[in-house]
């Protein structure tokens, strides 16, 4: 178990682990968040922070629990695990253990601390209210992916945050934070990993970790672009899977107009799917190649053809297509196939799902 | 009645004999890798290329006191996987509302999970009651499962079917010689290179094999096809 790569590196646990708050650190690049979200807290407001995946919203609320904890104070509750309603009852009674409950004391001046705050409900607002309004709490800190309009009439007397996403600078100090000045890692190449984890701080970290591996792994002693490319280079088609649709969408119709216009050469009436599953092969193996002079067939056609008549039939042919799902990992494939044509073991395997696509 | 692998001084069916694995060796220290850094693992493979299979390996070499949790979403009828992880310590650790720490969970078939179990999964995963995860589904582009899980995952693995030498392998190391290389790659070809079918098939081929010497192509398919 000593070759792991950060026990060679002179580490116990995984630096780049990507549970919330692994290392009690400070919430690199949010610090003046955290700062207005205490001081919202100390002024009994209601707070709303709001941001994409990853970005950091429990590591704010495990920095609060760190500030705040400490005479049963802050109560943190996930949302993601309800079932039904929040009981409110319950979660104000729970503080003072078993004893509390069975003389039914309850909570004064609570932080209550909610996370995934998107699977609330209306109710569950309008109850948060009330108590908040009561006094029984002190201040309700809301964390979510995107918190819905029923939160809208809490909204406004409470702080709202947005969260903004770190830039490179701060990327930067979230690495050097963990591995400190770890002479696998430039400044250059944590920018540039950032740069293709889209620039969110958990894929970073997780991205991070990756590349040490790698280079760890093949006796480096430092992160390389090489290295960069070798294990990201995978991951960046990964993210792109997401535009996937669009990029099909834009490269169907390109596709299509190319058949159309080798279909008007030949003079058929035939279908174009049959018209292609003639020579299907032939056409997948030019793809990568002649992707300039798809464009200029493109342009030809266009300039040819009357662009209403095209576009009707391009949406037949849209319509004929296969179902998304396998015409999504296309785009993946080819790129994986792409670099290595030449090797004749691979070719029959890399053509065939092409061959579904059309 | 004597079965056809008496003949061969086996007291049980050599095909139901647990084996070694073949191929397993890089995935099984990817997931040694996963574990030691408390990461996401998804593995991927068709039906049938041995996903249970390695996640009962994982079983074997980390299973101990409480600290391996293997859930079969397939089979998972209770809607609270919280309460399944909870058990872990007992009806005692259950009154006392204890919670698991640094567990290893495996979820088999993960696509089978409804989403508030994922979600939960993911909280236990943050809070650190589980330690590292290990989820298998057929098809990593087709996974369904909400996107907290899905952001989290570090590294998809995938399940190799078995090249045609080591599935020769895999049949010398139960029967010996009884079946030819040529007759193995050929019954590997006509189980659709499905792990699962092929030992099934070789079991048929194997009783017929003991009687006749040669088999024909013809009685290969009628065998396989029965």
């Amino acid at each position: 178990m000593n070759n792991i790569w950060y026990r060679r590196v002179g580490f116990y646990n995984n630096p780049f682990s990507i549970k919330p708050a692994a290392y009690r650190d400070n919430v690199t690049g949010l610090e003046n968040t955290v700062d207005d979200i205490s001081y919202a807290i100390l002024t009994k407001k209601l707070v709303f922070v709001e941001g994409e995946y990853g970005q950091g919203k429990t590591t704010i609320l495990k920095k609060l629990i760190n500030d705040f904890g400490g005479k049963k104070q802050v109560a943190y509750f996930s949302c993601n695990r309800l079932d039904g309603r929040l009981n409110i009852e319950r979660l104000l009674k729970k503080r003072y253990g078993f004893l509390g409950r069975m003389f039914g004391l309850e909570a004064k001046d609570m932080v209550l601390l909610l996370d995934e705050a998107q699977y609330l409900g209306t109710e569950d607002y309008k109850g948060l209210g009330e108590h908040h309004s009561k006094g029984d709490f002190k201040s309700i800190v809301f964390v979510g992916h995107k918190l819905n309009g029923e939160a809208n009439g809490l909204m406004a007397n409470a702080l709202v945050v947005n969260l903004k996403k770190i830039d490179e600078e701060e990327a930067v100090k979230i690495v050097r934070q963990r591995v400190g000045h770890l002479h696998l890692l430039s400044d250059d190449i944590i920018k540039e990993v950032f740069k293709r984890s889209g620039r969110n701080a958990r894929e970073l970290l997780k991205n991070c970790e990756l590349v040490c591996k790698q280079a760890v792994d093949s006796e480096m002693t430092k992160v390389t672009e090489d290295i960069l490319n070798e294990t990201l280079g995978k991951q960046e088609i990964k993210e792109e899977r997401e535009e996937a649709p669009t990029k099909r969408a834009a490269k169907a119709p390109k596709k299509a107009k190319k058949a159309l216009a080798r279909k008007k050469e030949e003079a058929q009436k035939e279908e174009p799917e049959a018209a292609e599953a003639k020579n299907p092969t032939p056409e997948t193996r030019e793809e990568p190649v002649t992707a300039v002079q798809q464009d200029a067939d493109q342009q030809a056609s266009q300039l040819s053809e009357e662009e209403d008549d095209i576009d009707r039939q391009v949406k037949e042919l849209a319509m004929q297509d296969d179902d998304p799902d396998e015409a999504e990992e296309v785009p993946k494939k080819r790129k994986k196939a792409a670099p290595q044509p030449a090797q004749p073991g691979h070719d029959e395997e890399a053509l065939l799902p092409e061959e579904d696509y059309y | 009645m004597s079965e056809w692998y008496e003949e061969l001084d086996y007291d049980e069916n050599p095909f139901n004999i647990e084996s070694r694995t073949y191929g397993f060796d890089n995935l099984i220290s990817e997931i040694d890798y996963a574990i030691n850094a408390g990461n996401i693992v998804l593995v991927e493979g068709s039906e049938g290329t041995g996903k249970t299979k390695l996640l009962k390996e994982v079983i074997r070499k980390y299973g101990g006191f409480r600290k391996v949790a293997y859930v079969d979403c397939k089979k998972l009828d209770d809607p609270n996987i919280e309460l399944l992880l909870k058990k872990r310590n007992g009806m005692l650790g259950m009154l006392l509302n204890l919670k698991p720490k640094n567990m290893i969970v495996l979820l088999d078939d993960i696509d089978r999970l409804s989403d508030k179990n994922c979600e939960r999964i993911k909280y236990f995963f943050d809070q650190n009651y589980i330690r590292s995860a290990i989820l298998s589904t057929r098809a990593s582009s087709a996974l369904r499962c909400s996107d907290g899980v899905r952001q989290r995952i570090s590294k998809v693995v995938k399940m190799k079917p078995l090249s045609d030498y080591e599935a020769v392998q895999l049949v010398k190391e139960k029967v010996g010689d009884l079946l030819s290389d040529h007759l193995t790659k050929e019954v590997y070809a006509l189980s659709n290179r499905n792990v699962k079918t092929f030992l099934r098939n070789c079991e048929k081929v194997s009783a017929v094999a003991l009687k006749q010497k040669e088999i024909s192509k013809e009685e290969l398919q009628k065998i396989v096809g029965n």
